[in-house]
């Protein structure tokens, strides 16, 4: 199974998500965001980092990027799964491939910590553990949409993940959800940290194995 | 020819933004009598256009694709002598 890690300028997470990817059993390559190949992956991560220096907004420039054009094609013409952590779950949020949008924490700063999540029964992680801890490290995490949307996510289950103590003062304490045909994926925390033997906590590694059965059960 | 607009970009009035609420709960620790705050962000440039109506469609369509978030933000467009 094969797996793109897109870097753009500032991208900062990209060598931890593959090595976490490559645990997981995914064949990596990084795609560099000037290219436009990315058909023959089954899966497509946006990793986290400051792309553009977060500069406008968080996402709001690689948004623009030529690979962006590739993946909302590969979106519509669901050639696979696409994933953005963080800062590529803003991009996403951006490029409006999910709904809502992300502003500053409530707390009004930057926050960096291992934080509870409950997994929700979906069909992305119906496998996996209902509680996760994982870290989350951003400025811009509070996830908001008008109400008839959050409505929608609830009803269909697009939720994936919520916090359990709400760090950032996100609406329905959402870290993380899917479109509506559940190939564009996006969450705040960053499960590529909890992934390897050192990090002492393999809840992350969990994330990536069961998106690996999703994609096969997709596939199917 | 060449037109001058800004662009002048910021939370939607529903929003809540912390950044504004910290700053205005400052100014009020220190007596100032301050309230509805907002913080936004300016965007200053020209266009070469044929026309002035041209040119103020372009600098909108920037404003609404790319400096402005329609989920979050508004913006008020203008044109500089």
């Amino acid at each position: 199974m094969k797996a793109a890690v897109i870097i753009f300028p500032g991208t900062n997470c990209d060598r931890e998500t593959r090595k976490a990817l490559e645990l997981s059993g995914f064949q990596v390559d990084y795609v560099w965001h000037e290219w436009d190949s990315i058909n023959k992956y089954n899966l497509v991560v946006l990793p986290g980092g400051f792309s553009y220096g977060d500069y406008l907004r968080p996402g709001a420039i690689a948004r623009f990027s030529p690979v962006m054009k590739s993946v909302e094609k590969y979106t519509i013409e669901k050639q696979g799964i696409i994933l953005g952590i963080c800062n590529g779950f803003q991009i996403l949020l951006e490029a409006g491939l999910l709904p809502g949008a992300m502003m500053k924490n409530d707390v009004g700063h930057f926050i960096c910590k291992t934080v509870k999540l409950n997994v929700e029964p979906t069909k992305v992680f119906y496998k996996t553990k209902r509680e996760v801890e994982l870290y989350i490290a951003h400025s811009d995490g509070k996830y908001v949409a008008d109400p008839k949307t959050v409505e929608e996510l609830e009803k269909n289950g697009q939720i994936l993940m919520k916090y359990v103590d709400n760090p950032n003062g996100s609406v329905h304490s959402i870290a993380s959800i899917a479109n509506v045909t559940f190939n564009v994926i996006g969450m705040m925390p960053h499960p590529e940290r909890s992934s390897m033997k050192y990090h002492k906590n393999l809840d992350g590694l969990e994330i990536f194995n069961a998106l690996k059965e999703y994609i096969h059960a997709c596939d199917r | 020819m060449k037109f001058r607009f800004s662009i002048k970009v910021k939370m939607a009035p529903h929003i809540f933004d912390p950044q504004a609420s910290t700053i205005e709960k400052s100014l009020k620790k220190m007596s100032y009598p301050v309230g509805d705050f907002a913080v936004g962000k300016v965007f200053d440039f020209s266009i070469e256009a044929p026309s002035e109506e041209c040119a103020r469609s372009i600098a909108k369509e920037i404003a609404e694709k790319v400096l402005s978030n329609p989920v979050l933000e508004t913006f008020v467009l203008e044109r500089e002598e």
